[in-house]
């Protein structure tokens, strides 16, 4: 009997070495803990602005006023050991504050604080920048006007505004202003990039041959050399269903943009993102289609040279049809669970592109997760009617609503081709709070691709097509774990702290990777909050 | 001599150096004047749908902070009546007849709910008094409602204000007596001063 379970522990040891998982990251780090901040739900870390030699700079918002429907900012710096040593409301009592915080930005070595004012007496919104004494947190007497844009129309709710973008080396500005405009005017914006002092380098109108309702502009990029990429979203005027994606580059030598359309051979782009590459070009990558099929059959990547705008690399690849059979077809079991659910059929297995990342050697890597919510709705009980009896009507009855955040499907893609595709099997299912703890956060280092998120345990060793436990927030075996996927293609896994010791849980959607590599790690329990630094060797 | 001389020269180059300072506060200054539209605090408007039941009353409403306000106003009532929205729902009995002179008194306290005030929707409570001096005698009808408005800019200095409420009436000022239900509607046209 001895020698029979003895045989048992060998045999699932030599299992346990068979699983995906690979024993150790092929990463190095350290980790530190901040204090914890006795907070309520309503505070929550903005932003991070820097980290320099005194330590980290970030802003801090927190909900105020009947409903918490007001937010008040705060400026907070930590020292190197992680400890809050100064903290300031970001507030503009000086002009009676009639300004609104927009953001914060670290350019060169100053931290500026940009706010805006609409004046309804010019029917125009300003946009004023202000630096920051880093060692006391209070303004300097330098506020200028810094950006324009037309408000046209009466009241304050039109849709024009201001957006950021700050460079790699974090020394050019991009402010993206939009004006407002009817949905039946040509699409218009503002583009002006600045340098590390403010002084601006180049300033366009732009209106494209669209209409505004027809064109939906995605995102926008500012390179290290002041070169401003655009991609949108076009609609047919005459066929809702025919999209096509269009990138602009713009330029303070060129009087004009230069537009590129982004075209795919019989394929429909579903998702698309952009990102700037280490060589200032642009990269804008997703998944695609079949023509006029909402199902994702494939990934596609092309590079916009910033000197020419040319389109320099491009790939158009199928995901692998093993891949497709295995993960991205719902299964009878799953089809059975979901109509049990809702009376809708959606797709079980529908991913959406959520990040986009360039590695150092070029290679694209796109990341998607499954993602979906549905209600579950209880119908209460049954009261006979006082007004008319005889008559029955349910009393009471209740919806939750569940989100559901599943697998991360990886693909990375260089010199033209699909490399590897990746699953990574995980089930995060929360009630009712937006999938606040759920989720994942994305970070690179040399090469590797990094995903952090909170997971069960029982998941520690799951195969790539494994079954995952689900990660609910009541439990306590679940943690924070690593998966690293290196260059080939090999995973590894770890858990660098667990909800039963560490009394917390992270949040990763809050959570980001800083420009130097470091990773900083949101984290709740309770009504405590705290972060962790993970910086790489 | 030389000493005057040298102050002169002393004077002469500060004052350039007061000229030639960027004086960028004032620059800034330029683009957050607007009038005092972002500071107005204060709302004069006339309810136009008082005027079909003989009232006219003039309104002030004031911006305490940025939830809530204080509206309070006046009016002379017209000699005409004509019957409430509620009077149409129950069986009616005219009381006020051939009505000569008199007055109304509102007072309403609001919270803003959806935005910064004195704009967006609104909830108030509301005490509104009419004094109807009839041929043999006067009647005193007081109105106390809960309220629901929403005020929004129709240009830079125009609001439009249209409410509803629903509350009780009480006669001659004797309270919980011979109350009925009333539901006001409003559609005040203001300035912002």
């Amino acid at each position: 009997m001895k020698k029979l379970g003895i045989k048992i522990v060998q045999i699932y040891c030599f299992v346990l070495t068979l699983s995906t998982y690979g024993q150790e990251v092929p990463v190095d780090f350290d980790m530190k803990w901040s204090e914890k901040t006795g907070a309520s739900k309503s505070v929550r870390w903005d932003e991070i602005i820097c980290q320099d030699e005194t330590g980290l700079y970030m802003i801090e918002a927190k909900r105020v006023g009947a409903g918490l429907k007001k937010q008040k900012y705060f400026l907070e710096h930590y020292d190197k050991q992680l400890k809050l040593i100064n903290s300031e409301e970001i507030n503009f009592k000086g002009d009676g504050n009639k300004r609104i915080f927009e953001k914060a930005y670290q350019l060169g070595d100053k931290i500026y604080v940009f706010s805006s004012f609409f004046n309804e007496k010019h029917e125009k919104m300003y946009l004023f920048a202000q630096s920051i004494n880093k060692n006391n947190l209070q303004y300097n007497s330098d506020l200028i006007k810094l950006v324009e844009i037309q408000f046209y129309g009466n009241g304050r709710n039109k849709q024009a505004g201001f957006n950021f973008d700050i460079s790699m080396d974090q020394s050019k500005l991009l402010v993206f202003g939009k004006p407002s405009i009817k949905g039946s005017d040509k699409e218009r914006f503002d583009i002006h990039v600045f340098d590390k002092d403010l002084h601006e380098l180049c300033s366009k109108e732009a209106e494209l041959p669209y209409r505004d309702d027809h064109f939906k502009v995605l995102n926008y990029e500012v390179n290290d050399l002041g070169q401003v990429f655009v991609v949108g979203d076009m609609v047919s005027e005459s066929d809702e269903d025919d999209h096509k994606i269009i990138a602009y580059r713009f330029s303070k030598e060129d009087e004009t943009y230069k537009e590129q359309i982004l075209t795919l051979e019989n394929a429909d782009v579903k998702y698309v993102q952009m990102k700037i590459n280490n060589d200032q070009d642009a990269v804008f990558g997703g998944y695609y289609s079949s023509i006029q099929s909402d199902t994702i059959i494939g990934c596609f990547y092309f590079t916009l040279d910033a000197k020419t705008a040319d389109v320099k690399q491009s790939c158009q690849q199928k995901i692998p049809e093993n891949f497709v059979s295995k993960y991205m077809t719902d299964s009878e079991e799953d089809k059975k669970i979901y109509e049990t659910i809702t009376s809708e059929n959606p797709t079980l297995n529908h991913y959406v592109l959520s990040d986009m990342e360039v590695l150092d050697d070029g290679s694209v890597v796109l990341i998607g997760e499954q993602n979906y919510s549905y209600q579950v709705t209880s119908a209460g009980y049954s009261q006979e009617s006082s007004v008319n009896p005889g008559i029955y009507t349910n009393k009471g009855g209740y919806s939750l609503t569940y989100y559901v955040y599943g697998d991360l499907m990886v693909v990375r893609m260089t010199s033209g081709k699909i490399q590897w595709v990746k699953n990574i099997p995980k089930k995060q299912i929360s009630v009712e709070d937006y999938g606040y703890y759920s989720s994942y956060l994305p970070a690179t280092w040399e090469n590797n691709v990094i995903l952090i998120f909170s997971d069960h345990s029982y998941n520690y060793r799951i195969p790539e097509d494994g079954t995952p436990y689900v990660f609910a927030i009541g439990g306590m075996s679940s943690g924070a774990y690593m998966v690293t996927i290196d260059e080939q293609g090999n995973t590894a896994k770890k858990e660098f702290f667990s909800r039963r010791n560490d009394k917390t849980i992270s949040i990763p959607k809050r959570s980001t990777q800083l420009r130097d590599s470091d990773i900083l790690l949101f984290c709740r329990k309770n009504k405590s909050n705290r972060f962790l630094k993970i910086s790489f060797k | 001599m030389e000493n005057t001389l040298f102050f002169l020269i002393v004077f002469f180059f500060s004052f350039n150096i007061d000229y030639a300072q960027d004086d960028s506060s004032k620059n800034v200054g330029f683009y957050l004047e607007d009038g005092g539209l972002a500071e107005s605090r204060n709302i004069f408007k006339i309810n136009l749908l008082s005027l079909a039941t003989g009232d006219l009353p003039f309104f002030y409403e004031r911006k305490l902070s940025n939830k809530y306000t204080i509206e309070a106003g006046a009016g002379i009532l017209l000699p005409y009546y004509h019957r409430e929205i509620m009077d149409y729902l129950d069986y009616y009995i005219p009381e006020i007849v051939d009505p000569k002179t008199g007055y109304s008194l509102w007072f309403q306290a609001k919270s803003y709910i959806t935005d910064d005030a004195p704009k967006g929707l609104y909830f108030g409570i509301q005490y509104r008094e009419r004094r109807y001096n009839l041929p043999e005698r006067s009647i005193i009808y007081t109105d106390i409602t809960g309220m629901w408005g929403f005020q929004k800019n129709i240009s830079k200095r125009w609001v439009i204000d249209y409410n509803f409420g629903f509350g009780y009436r009480y006669k001659n000022r004797v309270l919980f007596k011979d109350e009925e239900v009333v539901l006001p509607f409003g559609l005040k046209i203001g300035i912002i001063i």
